[in-house]
This record gives C-alpha cells, structure tokens and sequence, in this order.
C-alpha cells in the first residue's frame, strides 16, 4: 500500500497539475477586465486554499497533542451541539416569526427585461411600470440612486403595465432595444397631454432614441412576447396601475422614494444576516464536531506532534507560494506589488506567525516541552486567523475598498476546482513525507538523547 | 495546608509581582527611557515635517510600546528564572492558572504606567492635542496594554526557556497582536483627531473581543505551558 501510494500520488498529482495547466492555460477564456493575468488565480487561489487546510490539520493535531482523544471527542462534540441548538433555536424564536410576518409573492424571471445592477443580487428589486403613471417622474433616477447606495448586492429590473395606453408600454420595451428605456421612461412621464402617436414621437426623439430604428420596432413588435408575459404576471400578482414595486417579491407600499426603499432594503438584508447567523452557528457546531472526531484519529500524542510538524511546514511552503503569486498578480492588475487586501495581508501575516511556530520548534530541544508549547502556540495562532482577517477588511473599508471579482465565469470554476484537487495530491503527498520524517527524527531523538544539554538544563 | 482561593492566590501574587516591580525600580526607568528614545526615533527618522509626525502620532506611540513591551515581558520571567523561583512557585499549593493572571495583570499594570508616561512626551514630540480628552485615552491605552500583555505572558513563559529568546518572542507574539494593534492605532487616533463618524465604539469592541478572546485562552493554556516537562 505504501510502496503503491509512494509511487501513485507523485505521478497523480503531476499528471492533474499538467491537465490543470491546459485547463488553466489554454481552454479557460481570459478574463473580461482583467485578461491573461487573471490565470495566475488557478494557481494561486489553490495554493492559499492549501495552506489554509494545512493549518487547519495542524490546529487539530495540536489539539490532540494537548487533549486525550475520549475528552477531545467529548469537549467537541459538546461544543458543536450546543451550537446546532443555538442556531435551530435562534431559527424557531427570531428568524422564522420574523419571516412569516413578511408576505412575499412569486416572481419569476424573465429574459430580456430592461435591468441593471449585479448579477448575484441578495436585493431584487422587480419595478412595474407603464402609463399613464403618477409618481413615475424621476422614478429610473431613484433607482439607480439605490443601486449605486447598495452597489453589489441589488438587482433592479423593470417590468411593463399595458393600462390603460397599451401603446406606450410598447415603445418603452422598444427603447430598450436601444438601451434607452430609463430615456424615455422619464422623457414619458414628464409629459403632461395625452401620449398619442405624434406625442410619443415628440417625446421619443426628445430622449435621443434612434426614431425611425424605433418606429419599425413598434411595427414588427419584436417584444411583444415580452409584453404579454409583464401583462400575465401583473394580472397574476393583482397589479392593476403603475409603479408598483416589489423588494425580494415584498409588495412595497407607498410612493417610491429613496428614504423608503431604504428602510425596506436594510430591513430585507437584516433579515438574511440573522438567516446568514443561523447557518453560521449550525456550519460552525458541525466543523467543530468533525474536526474533534478527525483529532480522534490520532492515536498517539508522538503522532499528533509529528502531523503538526508536518502540516505547519507544507502550510508555509504553499502559503508562501500563494503569497507571492498573489503580489505578482497584484501587480499589473493595481499598478502595485502589494495591495492591503485583507485576504492578501492576512495570508501574510499568517506566514510569519507559522515561520515563528516553526522556529519555536527548532529553539527547543526537551522533546515534550517542544511538543506541548508548539501546540499551545499552533492554537494560540490558528484562534488568530478569522480575527485578523476581519480586523484588516475593517481596516481597509475605512480607505477605499479594492474591488476583488466576485462574479466567475463556469470554465474558470472548472479549472480552479481542478487545480485545487491537483494541489491537493500534493499537499497530501507532502505533509504525508514530511510526517514520515517527523517520526523518524523523534524516534532517533529518543534512542540517543541530544548530548549537549539545553540551556535551560544548565541553569537549573 | 488549605489550598487558597483564586481571586485570593491572584490577589497576593499580584502583589508579589508589583513589590518585584517597585522593588527594582532601575528596570522600571531603563524601560520608561527606552521607549522614550523609541519615539524621538520616531521623529528622526520622519520628521521634522510636523504634519506627517501628527498623523501618524498614535501608530509611533503604539509602536513604541510594543517594543518596549518586548523586553518587559521577557524580563519578568527572566527573574522567575534567577534561583528556580518559578519551580518555588510551581511548588506551592496554587493554581497555575492565578499565575497567569497575575503575571499577566502585573505586566498590563506595568504597561499601561508606561504608556500613560508617554503620552506627554508624544503630545509633545509630535505636536498634537487630545481632541476627546484624557478619559477616552485613558481607556485606549489599558485595553491596547492588557491585550498585549495576554497572549504576551504566555509568550514570554515560552520563549525565556527556548534558545534564542530574545528573537523568539517578538516573532512569535507581533503578527498575533497585528488585530490589537490596528483597533488600539486606529482608537489612539480617533481619540487624537477627533470622531466625527463615531468609530471609536467598534475599534474598541475590537480591542474588548481581542482580550476576551486571549485572556480566556492564556487562562485555559498556561498551565501547560508551565508544567514541567
């Protein structure tokens, strides 16, 4: 098996990294803003990902260096129910009352409607419009107003009420063939008369649309299928004028002004944090209780200490690797080497904490002062991570935030997953060799006891 | 022989640590002139542009007490070393853990003197004027010391038994306290130049978790550190 292992994970992992290059490399598209420079991404996301589970691993054998297995089973598993029944309990007394006192209605999207704003909305705002309207002057305007306050998180997207002048809802879908819809939406609404044939030329022209590319549009009636589904869904939802206005399928009443929406989309946000609270304290309760089983495993405490070498040493080796990949690719993308990014930093600053756990181990030679005082600050560290993390995005969002890509294309998905399995073999490969000579140095280490004493021998 | 209380073993052996501090003044005045050279460093090293020294006056400031930090903590358990008397005090009937607070109280106590001594020479220094007062600062400053000076005992327990200790424990312990630094910089400031924007409250909820976390987690772990191997 080992002999097996020994042969078959080298050549896995070389093969994976090579199919991982041409995924990455040839078959993934470049990025849309940032080009061939985004590929660094596939090798450098998975090699901090790798680091991060290698810290991970030696934070759990740390543990286990510091704990027996049955109290460790016992203090995780507490642990992790208790945090499955905070959050079920927070679910049933605040989350869910506070959900069903929410009526929301169905609505489903549709392909081609005029809209703006991120693609992975936690905000969907869906506006029905149309003429006549009272108080649709200005209403695009406030919209967008509201994107740019909640810019990533909400989507807006327009849907069109026939009424009572069926004609001008087409010619606002028509503009929008020509990306002009909020033009003449507000051209529409500030118009006082009747919105007859040569009126809504009048005012076509006043907001710049391509008037005769306009015109044969109203006469083929390329939307018309668009114009028929707004009709059905707002017959279906029981909208009978315009604007009329849903935050996440919420009907929002009142007139549509910025104030209010705000209130609304604060308190629709409020309500998904305290969702995001729940799924963190149940996520948080089964990592807890996994991880204390994975410590388990290890039986003996030499074995802990030898896989919290191990770990803590390829963690760096990839860490750094991801560390300098990621200032590589910060530099042409931001014009600088290195960007205060939190993720960035904290993988920075990680280094630095792991290379003095590492020098701690090399400064101590009694083999259980080493072991216990090397757990101790393994967990000390590892405690570190998310509070670092969280302290410099806090930091930066006082100066300007640094836009990261949020929205992945699938193929880069695709190569990333790949890359990341790949730099998995060898992260295993590597902390299971690593691991091997940990053994072997302790065991020689006791067999013929170091001959000159430690300092702290001599003192005493 | 009873075995003492907590709160009653913290209570003396804080004692203890304070009358080795008062005791031993000089090292208490070698620390308080150290730091006050680290910050007329400071100013060498980027001034004499005062504007620049004002803005930055609150990172100098910490800085400076960082390093002195540093050598504090080390030196108080350098002298549990002189004559074993950290396995006299193994030996007695108490706690290990009430050993932890009151070292790391009385390093927090000794770190806030110092600070609260420099602020005059860094308003000084650096020309700058406490925008929301002494009570604010006050606050600051206490809080940045005893979240330095948690996870630092535990540090300084480690290292003054390693090799190598004096570059030991600034490497093990500045990249923890980079959270507390950021909250403790950043409150320094505001209380500096003003809060217009009310952040004061959550750099200091912050510094406030930082210290639950490691006051929490030195009391848990030292008694390991310092059990005998």
């Amino acid at each position: 098996m080992r002999k097996v292992l020994g042969v078959g994970l080298p050549v896995v992992g070389v093969g994976m990294l090579a199919v991982g290059a041409w995924l990455g490399l040839k078959w993934a598209q470049p990025e849309q803003y940032m080009g061939d420079v985004q590929r660094i991404m596939y090798v450098h996301v998975p090699a901090v990902w790798m680091a991060l589970l290698a810290m991970v691993l030696n934070f759990v054998s740390s543990v286990r260096r510091l704990m027996d297995r049955k109290p460790l089973l016992f203090v995780g598993g507490a642990l992790g129910l208790l945090a499955v029944v905070a959050g079920v309990g927070y679910q049933l007394a605040v989350v869910s009352p506070a959900n069903a006192r929410v009526e929301r209605r169905e609505i489903p999207p549709r392909d081609g409607t005029p809209a703006f704003g991120t693609l992975n909305p936690r905000l969907t705002l869906v506006a029905w419009t149309g003429m006549p309207c009272g108080g649709c002057a200005g209403l695009t305007g406030t919209l967008q107003h509201l994107e740019e306050i909640y810019r990533g998180k909400l989507r807006v997207e327009y849907r069109v009420l026939p009424g009572a002048q069926p004609a001008a809802a087409g010619a606002l879908l028509a503009a929008h063939a020509q990306g002009k819809f909020a033009a003449l939406h507000e051209a529409m609404a500030a118009e006082t008369g009747p919105l007859d044939a040569p009126a809504l030329e009048r005012v076509a022209s006043a907001a710049g649309l391509n008037v005769p590319a306009w015109q044969a549009a109203l006469s083929q009636r390329p939307f018309a299928q668009g114009l028929e589904a707004d009709a059905a869904q707002a017959a279906g939802l029981g909208i009978s004028s315009a604007p009329a206005l849903f935050l996440n399928g919420r009907p929002l009443a009142g007139p549509a002004q910025i104030a209010t929406l705000r209130v609304a989309a604060d308190d629709e946000l409020a309500l998904q944090d305290r969702g995001a609270v729940v799924k963190y304290l149940v996520g948080m309760g089964l990592v807890a209780a996994l991880l204390s089983a994975l410590g388990a495993f290890i039986r003996t405490d030499a074995q802990a200490d030898a896989l919290a070498e191990a770990s803590a040493e390829v963690g760096v080796l990839f860490g750094a690797v991801g560390v300098l990949l990621g200032a590589i690719w910060a530099k042409p993308t931001w014009g600088v080497w290195w960007d205060w990014d939190p993720r960035l930093t904290s993988a920075a600053i990680l280094l630095v904490a792991y290379s003095g756990y590492l020098a701690l181990r090399k400064f101590v030679d009694d083999t259980e002062r080493r072991a216990v005082w090397s757990a101790v600050v393994a967990i000390i560290s590892f405690v570190d991570v998310p509070i670092i993390y969280y302290s410099v995005r806090w930091w930066r969002s006082l100066h300007q935030v640094q836009s990261t890509p949020k929205d992945v294309a699938p193929d880069m998905v695709v190569a990333l997953r790949w890359n990341s399995f790949a730099f998995l073999v060898f992260l295993v490969l590597f902390t299971w060799r690593r691991y091997e000579l940990s053994r072997a140095q302790l065991e020689s280490e006791q067999l013929a006891p170091p001959d000159v004493p430690a300092a702290a021998e001599v003192k005493a | 022989m009873k075995r003492p209380s907590l709160p009653r073993a913290v209570w003396v052996l804080l004692g203890k640590e304070l009358a080795l501090e008062w005791r031993t003044r000089a090292r208490l005045n070698a620390l308080l002139f150290f730091s006050f050279a680290t910050l007329l460093l400071f100013s060498f090293a980027l001034g004499p542009d005062t504007r620049q020294l004002q803005r930055g006056a609150g990172g100098y400031l910490w800085l400076g007490i960082l390093f002195s930090s540093v050598l504090a903590l080390g030196e108080s358990f350098r002298v549990e070393g002189e004559n074993a008397a950290l396995d006299g005090l193994r030996l007695a009937p108490v706690d290990a853990r009430a050993l932890f607070l009151a070292k790391a109280l009385g390093n927090a106590a000794l770190l806030s003197l110092l600070s609260a001594v420099l602020v005059a020479p860094m308003c000084a220094l650096y020309d700058v004027s406490l925008a929301l007062g002494l009570g604010p600062l006050a606050g600051v400053l206490v809080m940045g010391c005893l979240a330095i000076s948690a996870p630092g005992t535990v540090y300084a327990a480690i290292s003054s038994n390693a090799r190598a200790r004096d570059v030991l424990l600034p490497l093990l312990l500045f990249p923890l306290l980079v959270p507390a630094l950021l909250a403790a910089v950043k409150s320094t400031q505001l209380v500096i130049g003003g809060d217009p924007m009310n952040q004061l409250g959550s750099w200091l909820g912050l510094l406030g978790g930082f210290n639950l976390i490691y006051w929490g987690l030195g009391f848990l772990l030292f008694p390991r550190v310092i059990e005998d191997g």
